[in-house]
């Protein structure tokens, strides 16, 4: 405790002075801890000025700075551009004998320019989903009544295409001088209607 | 009192009031430059270019497809929701109606004078209702159609109940509005 104090004491001196060596004297706690050991040569009267740092402010102005000329600046030219000398449409009836195009639809011109030029005519996307539409229908159809093809066959077995296994005829008497012996299993191999 | 039309963007502002015409003369003051500016350097570069609103043609509805048509189902569909959308509109634009006239005439009077105004947005709600009540958002016209033949089934089992209940309201109305002579007339008695 006592050797922990001494050292506390022996810190600031030696934060301090840098010119000087071998200080003798102890400097004390408490109301004398913070006297100035440290020499002045006096030579020039040039101090250093002590102020905030400017880093984080020229960081942040130099960021905004090079957003705003790369895509602000720009962009709000294309914007300021559009409603001087374009503008929005106006609403107009549909005169008769006229039918409108596609992109004459929309009111905001950079909305026209891009159903126009980029995306697609929605009267042939429309047209296209009920060609699909139709296919998937066409093929429902087919397998519907594929399936109850396969079905009626299996209830009835009189068609020699699904559930038709070919066997010749010796095994089946074979098989009848067997039942006719020892007894069928305890159901009919052919309970359906 | 500044009124509102059912179109988009066109304000009337407009009043008898002293007090109103000169907080709209003071909302001028940001308004001269603005317009000083838009009629001289504005106005004069553009060109004007129409625009339109997409006009839907009728196509057959779900009674006359076939069974198997999906493509008659699909454009049908469409149609139905398109259908819903706007009944749904003018249901709204009603409600704005009366209350509008509420706002103008206040509680007491608008409940005599808005009277047609309430009775044709509860006759619009009414009908809505019917047709496309009790659905949910993800409803076909398959689900109103069937729903209407249940409802038509239902009417002819029971032709003499009324489950929509207007007339039940008229009367209940009128008793009110004959509640309050009474009681303008003569408080203590009534």
């Amino acid at each position: 405790m006592i050797v922990h104090s001494k050292l506390i004491n022996l810190v600031p001196v030696i934060a301090k002075s840098n010119l000087r060596h071998g200080l003798k004297e102890n400097v004390s706690k408490g109301l004398n801890s913070n006297l100035n050991y440290s020499q002045l040569r006096h030579s020039h009267a040039r101090t250093m000025f002590i102020r905030p740092g400017k880093f984080y402010t020229k960081k942040y102005f130099d960021t905004l700075h090079f957003h705003f000329c790369l895509a602000g600046l720009p962009f709000f030219l294309f914007i300021a551009y559009q409603n001087f000398f374009v503008g929005p449409a106006i609403l107009n009836d549909i005169p008769e004998d006229y039918e409108p195009r596609y992109w004459e639809y929309h009111k905001n011109p950079i909305k026209r320019f891009m159903s126009r030029y980029i995306f697609e005519i929605p009267e042939r996307a429309y047209e296209r989903n009920l060609h699909f539409i139709y296919v998937e229908g066409c093929k429902q159809k087919m397998r519907n009544l594929e399936k109850k093809v396969k079905t009626m066959m299996k209830e009835n077995q009189d068609y020699k295409a699904w559930y038709y296994v070919p066997v010749p005829k010796e095994t089946l008497e074979m098989k009848k001088e067997y039942h006719q012996k020892y007894g069928s299993l305890g159901y009919e191999s052919k309970f359906t209607k | 009192m500044s009124s509102t039309h059912d179109e988009h963007g066109s304000v009337d502002l407009s009043s008898e009031n002293k007090f109103m015409n000169r907080l709209i003369g003071l909302g001028k003051i940001f308004d001269g430059p603005a317009t000083f500016f838009r009629e001289k350097f504005v106005e004069k570069n553009r060109k004007e270019y129409p625009y339109y609103h997409r006009n839907y043609p009728r196509v057959p509805t779900i009674d006359e497809c076939a069974f198997g048509d999906h493509v008659c189902f699909f454009e049908a569909n469409e149609q139905f929701l398109r259908d819903r959308k706007v009944d749904k509109f003018i249901t709204q634009i009603l409600a704005r109606r009366a209350h509008e006239c509420y706002i103008k005439h206040g509680p007491y009077d608008g409940f005599e004078k808005c009277r047609q105004l309430d009775e044709d947005h509860e006759k619009a709600l009414t009908n809505y209702y019917i047709k496309y009540g009790d659905l949910g958002s993800n409803a076909t016209c398959i689900d109103a159609y069937m729903k209407q033949k249940h409802r038509l089934i239902w009417q002819r089992r029971n032709p003499e109940k009324d489950i929509v209940g207007l007339e039940k309201q008229k009367e209940i109305r009128k008793e009110v509005a004959e509640y309050q002579k009474r009681i303008t007339e003569d408080p203590i008695k009534a």
